[in-house]
């Protein structure tokens, strides 16, 4: 049995603003293997931005633990973070905004090289370049110079240059052209094989993440509600809120169609944060002993959903669906 | 908008190169004024057409003419000569003061705004007390102590300017710190001065460079103001304020020359200060 | 076949100074009441097209050539009065950002009164701005009216647009990206409003979008366009099933699974068109069949099958070969 490589426990973080508490994680827990590829799922106002900061520590979480390779790093001071930074790499959803406008592509992808003092910088920055299959000659551009796909490629390369063990991912196709996003995701893949990587994926884009991702995690106000194999969440969907998120991807094929899972109300606010299940509000199956707080109950292999429907496993296979 | 998606506007944005000087008619006069005062300083550093202290009791207050192209003064000092080597003291002091008030204000202000908390509370207050007195009246009051030298003026007007250099640079990094580039850097393992210099600064410094161009212009005014008055450099040093000075008094008897022609190259500098900033703001806005 | 309600014919506009223009021979019909869908990458200029539709052309971009044609009326002709009156009754727009369309000083129930009043509303509009939010199935429409746009969601927000452009009860909806950087639930609920409301007032959409998957899910026919040209104009299920431009092929391998080679669109070096030239393929620097004559001949799109056109002059050759998708692989992308 593997240690796992990244291990979140029970992870809550608050922020303050305008007299507001904004809730946006409530005690978010999983374990990520190393060489792993896991998507994490949500809508706006789930935390997932906020989970992969609070990973990164760019954020400080209010409570529950961050253990990477067995250390518990949660509240390390951001000196000692500078070696974990050598491990853990974190690629943003936008490259315009993240990627500084006034550097070079060269002068990007160098200063991890030299921060973390990488033998031979000049060798390393040439494989990567290959690596990412950019031609030398975007070296000398600034990011507004490039093209979107470049642009993620640069900020990737800046990420895996110093051969991190573990890198988190913010929608990294978002930002991109629909016919990149597949050579995107190729070249995602490939350097996963090749330099051993294990991945974070965080998308609210589900096709994406099922074309890469082997196992899945789908959040909703700041808690996990379904975990499992990504093969196993998509002919099985058990809680009722991924049941929605599935019934709702448009499917590009006109010959299918899909039955949609109805969901009320509006998307909610992480102000205010129901008992019990964060879902229930919009549930059109809601109980009154949903109103207590939902466990993970297994739905199978590696598989689990925090829903009462859980419960009755026969029942979650009758409304798949199709 | 939706129209951003059109490919000629996005082929423009990926052929063109960034631009620091900028290049308009603005721009062009600016900067040519500014050249014709750099040469002028030169000229009259290296070889004046007359020595610009030489007294000439023979030559009082000549008119313009051959010989001496803008006159001569009450004490027979050829005025062209005079402005020329005042060129290169006002210019010098206008660069120094800029200088310093550009760069302590661009480190302080950033430090300030990356850092927050009970630092940025001290520099605000302190900022906000410089700032409550008008530039010339603060400079006016410390010439006033300390005083009168090209030295203690180059001091006074540095500290009446680099508040707003802080506040400036301040207000651009407090917006730049939340990008998600600073966090990126910071992520990839960048200690606080690396991500504050290196990558807060460099993009953030163009208003700077807009207020350190005016302030070029302001601090000669505030120099020209101080020795009008008798403080800070006083005669016979060649500064066009002193010029100014000497020559007022014999306005009303009709020898206007004596102050208009060094009040006119004050003119002339502030102007080419305001139009060069003029540019570079006009450059920034249209970047953004 | 029925007289269609927006004819857009030989549609070309260009940027002052640039040498390309935008849009080259862009042909396009709506037929009332349908859902036509328009689809392309960033740049192929599928928002220049909605935008001269309506007249909205930024600065700098003039019309070279071309009709539109709606009502019997070329908008291309008409005075800018005539055309804003045609604007918002005959026409209507929703764009991506809704909350950036809205007044953000004025409440939302302001906003929509004032667009009803614009309209004709009647003696009391206000009470039909109400019953308009509820149309759109805005839970409290009374709260929701006082409410000020950045205290509303973006979903909420496309709503009140939604609402204003009823308000007018247009013939046509242009949509253009409606729901790109919405949720995928808040998407689906936008959608199927927009398909409700199709289905109660009978207007016509012709909604603009990168995103194939909504597309296929309620478009009727399917525009193409590539380069500032349309390319394949056909019924939805010929586009997805039996493309006959070859970038509609790849558009369509694109959707498959990423373990799949994708043939990777390599540029023809010796085949690139020249740049301000109006003939030839604009596609034909990627395209894996183009020849020395598709960069040379005039290419039109023409009508090659009952309901289906195409600008390409290989498209009879390429029939047989691997532009169609297979219907395996289409099942597969549906399980996702």
């Amino acid at each position: 049995m593997t240690k796992p490589l990244l291990e979140v426990v029970d992870l809550k973080c608050e922020f303050h603003e305008r007299g507001r508490t904004v809730h946006a994680l409530n005690g978010v827990s999983l374990s990520i293997d190393p060489g792993e590829i896991v998507g994490l799922v949500g809508e706006s106002g789930c935390g997932k931005s906020t989970l992969a900061r609070c990973i990164v520590r760019l954020l400080t979480p209010t409570s529950g633990r961050l253990i990477f390779a067995g250390q518990d790093y949660t509240v390390w001071p951001q000196m000692r973070l500078r070696g974990l930074r050598k491990d853990m790499q974190i690629v943003f959803q936008d490259p315009l905004t993240a990627l500084n406008p006034s550097w070079t592509a060269r002068q990007l992808i160098m200063e991890p090289l030299h921060l973390h003092h990488v033998s031979d910088p000049e060798s390393r920055l040439a494989k990567v370049l290959d690596e990412v299959e950019l031609p030398a000659s975007i070296l000398s551009r600034r990011p507004s110079q490039l093209s979107g796909g470049q642009r993620q490629r640069v900020a990737i390369a800046r990420a895996i240059g110093i051969r991190p063990r573990f890198v988190v991912l913010d929608e990294p196709t978002a930002s991109i052209d629909m016919s990149l996003r597949t050579s995107l995701l190729r070249l995602l893949r490939k350097l996963q094989q090749e330099d051993g990587l294990t991945y974070l994926i965080i998308s609210h884009d589900l096709s994406t993440v099922r074309h890469i991702c082997d196992r899945l995690f789908v959040m909703y106000l700041g808690k996990v509600v379904e975990e499992g194999r990504m093969h196993s969440i998509f002919t099985s969907p058990t809680h009722v809120y991924t049941r929605v998120l599935l019934s709702s991807i448009p499917v590009p094929n006109p010959s299918v169609r899909r039955e949609r899972v109805p969901i009320q109300g509006e998307p909610p606010s992480p102000t205010v944060i129901p008992s019990g299940c964060p879902f229930r509000p919009r549930c059109h199956l809601a109980e009154l002993e949903c109103e207590q707080p939902q466990p993970l109950y297994e739905v199978g292999p590696e598989h689990f959903a925090a829903c009462r429907l859980a419960r009755s496993v026969t029942l979650a296979h009758a409304d798949a669906p199709a | 908008m939706a129209v951003l998606n059109t490919a000629p506007i996005e082929g423009f944005a990926i052929g063109a190169r960034r631009r620091w000087l900028p290049v308009s008619a603005t721009s062009f006069l600016g900067l040519a004024i500014l050249a014709v005062l750099v040469v002028l300083a030169i000229w009259g550093a290296v070889a004046p057409p007359h020595n610009p202290l030489a007294t000439d009791p023979a030559s009082q207050l000549l008119p313009p003419g051959a010989g001496h192209l803008l006159g001569t003064d009450k004490y027979g000092r050829d005025i062209l000569s005079r402005i020329m080597a005042a060129a290169g003291l006002d210019l010098f002091l206008a660069a120094v003061v800029t200088g310093i008030a550009f760069t302590i204000g661009a480190v302080i202000g950033s430090l300030a705004a990356y850092q927050g908390g009970w630092i940025d509370d001290i520099v605000l207050r302190v900022v906000d007390v410089i700032l409550a007195f008008p530039a010339f009246v603060l400079a006016l009051a410390i010439t006033a102590v300390l005083g009168n030298s090209v030295r203690n003026v180059i001091i006074a007007i540095a500290v009446a300017y680099t508040p707003y250099f802080i506040r400036l640079t301040r207000g651009e990094v407090l917006s730049a710190r939340r990008s998600d580039y600073a966090d990126n850097a910071r992520a990839v393992g960048n200690p606080v001065w690396r991500i504050v210099l290196l990558h807060l600064l460099p993009n953030t410094i163009t208003p700077a460079l807009v207020q350190a161009s005016l302030t070029m212009g302001w601090s000669i005014l505030d120099a020209s103001g101080l020795s009008f008055l008798g403080l800070g450099i006083k005669p016979p040093t060649p500064e066009w304020g002193v010029e100014v000075s000497d020559g007022a008094s014999n306005i009303i008897s009709g020898e206007w020359w004596t102050s208009v022609f060094p009040g006119l190259a004050i003119t002339l500098a502030v102007l080419a200060f305001n139009l060069i900033g003029e540019s570079i703001r006009a450059q920034l806005s249209r970047s953004r | 076949m029925t007289l269609p309600l927006l004819a857009v014919e030989g549609l070309t506009v260009a940027f002052e100074g640039e040498p390309r223009p935008v849009l080259q021979d862009v042909n396009l019909t709506v037929a009332p009441s349908a859902w036509t869908g328009l689809v392309g990458e960033s740049g192929s200029g599928k928002s220049m097209t909605a935008l001269s539709v309506l007249g909205l052309l930024p600065h700098g971009a003039q019309v070279l050539g071309g009709h539109v044609m709606i009502e019997g009326q070329d908008l291309l002709q008409l005075s800018p009065d005539r055309m804003r009156k045609v604007r918002g009754s005959v026409i209507g727009m929703i764009f991506q950002s809704p909350r950036s369309a809205l007044n953000p000083l004025m409440t939302v129930g302001d906003q929509i009164t004032r667009a009803v009043r614009h309209h004709g509303g009647g003696k009391n509009p206000e009470r039909t701005a109400l019953e308009l939010l509820r149309r759109v199935q805005i839970p409290d429409p009374e709260l929701c009216s006082q409410a000020y746009p950045h205290q509303l969601s973006g979903g909420m927000c496309q709503r009140v647009l939604i609402t204003m452009m009823l308000a007018a009860r247009p013939k046509l909806l242009i949509a253009d990206e409606p729901t790109t950087g919405l949720d995928v639930t808040v998407q689906a609920e936008i959608l199927d409003l927009m398909q409700s409301l199709q289905q109660e007032t009978g207007m016509a959409i012709l909604l603009i979008s990168h995103d194939l998957g909504i597309i296929a899910e309620h478009c009727e026919r399917v525009a193409v366009m590539y380069g500032g040209t349309v390319v394949e104009y056909a019924p939805v299920q010929e586009v997805f099933h039996r493309p006959k431009h070859p970038y509609t092929a790849h558009l369509m391998r694109t959707l498959v699974e990423t373990d799949r080679p994708v043939h990777p669109s390599d540029p023809s070096p010796r085949l690139l068109p020249t740049p301000n030239s109006t003939v030839g393929c604009r596609y034909a620097g990627r395209c894996p069949h183009a020849e020395v004559a598709c960069v040379t001949e005039l290419i039109r799109l023409e009508l090659v099958g009952a309901e289906h056109s195409v600008a390409c002059r290989r498209h009879a050759e390429l029939a047989g070969l691997a532009l169609e998708v297979k219907a395996g692989t289409q099942a597969r992308a549906a399980l996702s």
